[in-house]
């Protein structure tokens, strides 16, 4: 009857050494006694006081007696993870500032990473018993992506994480986007970033952004290694897609430097099925290099404004609004950011 | 109207049931639903600064706790109380001299304080329900104000989903249930200690050794069995007998997984009934062997 309860995921706890050292005498009995779950949560009170008195050692060794004592319990190895790797992390950073430059250095290079690597080795832990809860490995892909700066870890960490039957879509999204930030894995990165534009319904700012830069990087690698000659017939074979007309368009823009021939070429790619609808609005900051356009390029800003407010970007505003005030537009009839 | 003497009579035992559970709520037991209420109303108002999750578990772990530990000391010193109750105050002299055998006194006392448990259980119960059922809709409530935007009702149904499947759910019957059955083993346990005991305090002190010794009983077996791997007959017939003296009270404790949102199955529950019944058999039996020959 145990074996069965412990394969349910009852019954298998048993005080370890990390939490037999660190509990106390009653609270240890308790735990024994029937009252793990009621002292995990006392601890887990403990822990909190720590928190607020900044006492990370403390917070670190009440963590490891609450997860150890639950540890089915996914949240006290989420909480675990940020008090080192977010709160800890975070306190020291602050301190790093107050201090002299070797403090300082020491602080930076050696105590806050430590504090992440143990946010990691926690989560970690955690999914000895978790396996397959998706939050701690995303959790480890969080750590690596916004702490570390790691892009490589961070995709290998989403993308496990995303494999995890109940895993949202946003974190197979978060590998799409940690690909982009990859070098060398650019084919990979708009292979996967373009199934989920074409596939997943889902199509965030994030996901636009990083198609628009991988697309544009394509394009202009190919404007830039290949010949007028050749991106033209490769633009005009059969199968071609928008993509080949991009490289074209780019070319005539940033090599050939054929401004009307460019337009033209992108008004094509604005006007394709396939292409995405930020290309409208890179056409119409093409045709605002021409002045005898820029009445059909406010139009057009203003069209993709009202349609597709999500392609315009932070800085067109200011952009926008020196082209309002150049065309006289009355305040009314302005485009509102 | 002659009636004819029956060996064993259900009636019988009924009867000093209902007596002992009047004799123990006389004795003002439930004044202790006024700790029970002060404790998990003072949880649900203390840690408000929580996440949802954290703060509906803390508040199950502390119910689920003192239920826990109000139902044990109710077996134990409840069971302890009798005995020595009824030979001073000369009541079971009354009964044992008419034609009432003692197996049937002793069921009908562990009868007895088996509804005290129950009734108490079930009151802390519908306390701690209630109290669960209003905070998660307070919880709601709250979420939904805090809401930046106008919430959907889509919004609405996944924020309930959310919150509620972590509050009152089916489940948390059969944490209740545990408790019970836990409860009703210690109580047979002190039941049979208090046959030999001299004294109540050594029935209480003995039971609530047992009690914390079957806590660890499952770990001194593992530890001696290296690998939980029994292969002989001798270890199988000591790691039994074990077993039968001091009974394994970890298995009851599903409500250490349930409250961090494990679930467990009502097949595993029924066998954990089983396994309560085979101990109140057994301690039953023994403790009509024990007290058969005690004079009194």
């Amino acid at each position: 009857m145990e074996t069965e309860f412990k394969e349910q995921g009852f019954r298998d706890w048993s005080p370890g050494l990390s939490s037999r050292d660190q509990l106390t005498q009653a609270a240890f009995v308790g735990a024994l006694g029937g009252f793990r779950s009621l002292v995990a949560s006392v601890y887990h009170l403990k822990a909190h006081n720590s928190f607020v008195k900044k006492n990370w050692g403390e917070v670190e060794r009440l963590r490891t007696v609450t997860a150890s004592l639950q540890p089915k319990f996914w949240s006290y190895w989420d909480l675990a993870v940020w008090d080192m790797a977010w709160n800890a992390f975070g306190h020291y950073r602050g301190e790093a500032e107050r201090y002299d430059d070797f403090e300082s250095w020491r602080i930076e290079n050696i105590v806050m990473p430590t504090y992440l690597q143990k946010g990691i080795d926690f989560a970690k832990r955690g999914l000895e018993w978790l396996p397959d809860d998706y939050r701690l490995l995303k959790v480890i892909a969080d750590i690596y992506d916004q702490k570390m700066g790691d892009p490589e870890k961070a995709a290998q960490w989403y993308l496990r994480a995303s494999q995890k039957p109940d895993a949202p879509s946003h974190v197979y999204r978060a590998y799409a986007h940690q690909l982009t930030l990859l070098e060398g894995m650019e084919e990979e990165a708009y292979r996967v970033n373009e199934d989920l534009y074409r596939n997943s319904g889902e199509i965030t700012l994030t996901l636009l952004r990083d198609l628009e830069r991988l697309e544009e990087n394509m394009a202009r690698r190919a404007a830039s290694d290949m010949s007028h000659e050749e991106l033209s017939a490769a633009a005009l074979a059969e199968g071609a897609g928008y993509l080949e007309l991009v490289s074209l368009g780019m070319h005539l823009l940033e090599v050939s430097k054929d401004l009307p021939a460019a337009i033209d070429i992108f008004e094509k790619v604005a006007s394709h099925p396939l292409a995405p609808s930020f290309y409208r609005r890179k056409l119409a900051f093409i045709m605002l290099k021409d002045p005898k356009q820029t009445v059909r390029a406010y139009r057009m800003l203003k069209d993709v404004a009202l349609k597709d407010p999500a392609s315009l970007r932070r800085e067109d505003n200011t952009e926008i609004a020196r082209l309002e005030a150049r065309l006289g537009i009355p305040e009314a009839k302005r485009i509102k950011p | 109207m002659n009636r004819k003497h029956r060996v064993f009579s259900a009636m019988r035992v009924w009867a000093i049931a209902r007596n002992t559970f009047t004799q123990l709520v006389r004795m003002k037991v439930f004044y202790f639903m006024l700790i029970f209420s002060a404790l998990i109303i003072g949880a649900n108002l203390l840690f408000l600064s929580f996440t949802f999750e954290q703060e509906l578990k803390i508040l199950k772990d502390v119910s689920f706790g003192a239920m826990s530990l109000f139902a044990s000391i109710f077996a134990i010193v409840g069971t302890a109380l009798l005995i020595p109750k009824d030979i001073e105050d000369r009541t079971l002299y009354t009964i044992l001299t008419k034609p009432v055998p003692r197996i049937e006194y002793l069921l009908g006392k562990l009868l007895g304080i088996l509804l005290l448990i129950a009734a108490s259980i079930l009151l802390m119960s519908l306390l701690f329900f209630t109290v669960l059922y209003i905070r998660q809709h307070g919880i709601l409530a709250e979420r939904i104000a805090s809401f930046p935007r106008q919430v959907s009702e889509a919004q609405i149904a996944t924020f309930r989903e959310d919150i509620f499947s972590r509050g009152l759910q089916p489940e948390l019957l059969l944490g209740v249930l545990a408790v019970f059955l836990k409860a009703a083993v210690a109580a047979s346990v002190a039941l049979f200690v208090s046959t030999f005991a001299s004294s109540t305090l050594f029935t209480i002190i003995v039971s609530l050794v047992v009690y914390f010794i079957g806590h660890a009983q499952s770990l001194a077996l593992d530890y001696y069995f290296s690998g939980g791997e029994i292969r002989s007959a001798a270890q199988r017939f000591f790691a039994g007998l074990i077993a039968v003296i001091f009974p394994n009270f970890q298995l009851f404790n599903v409500t250490d997984g349930l409250t961090a949102g494990e679930v467990v199955s009502t097949s595993l529950m029924a066998r954990l009934v089983g396994l309560t019944a085979f101990y109140l058999t057994i301690y039953s039996l023994v403790s009509w062997l024990v007290f058969a020959k005690k004079e009194l």
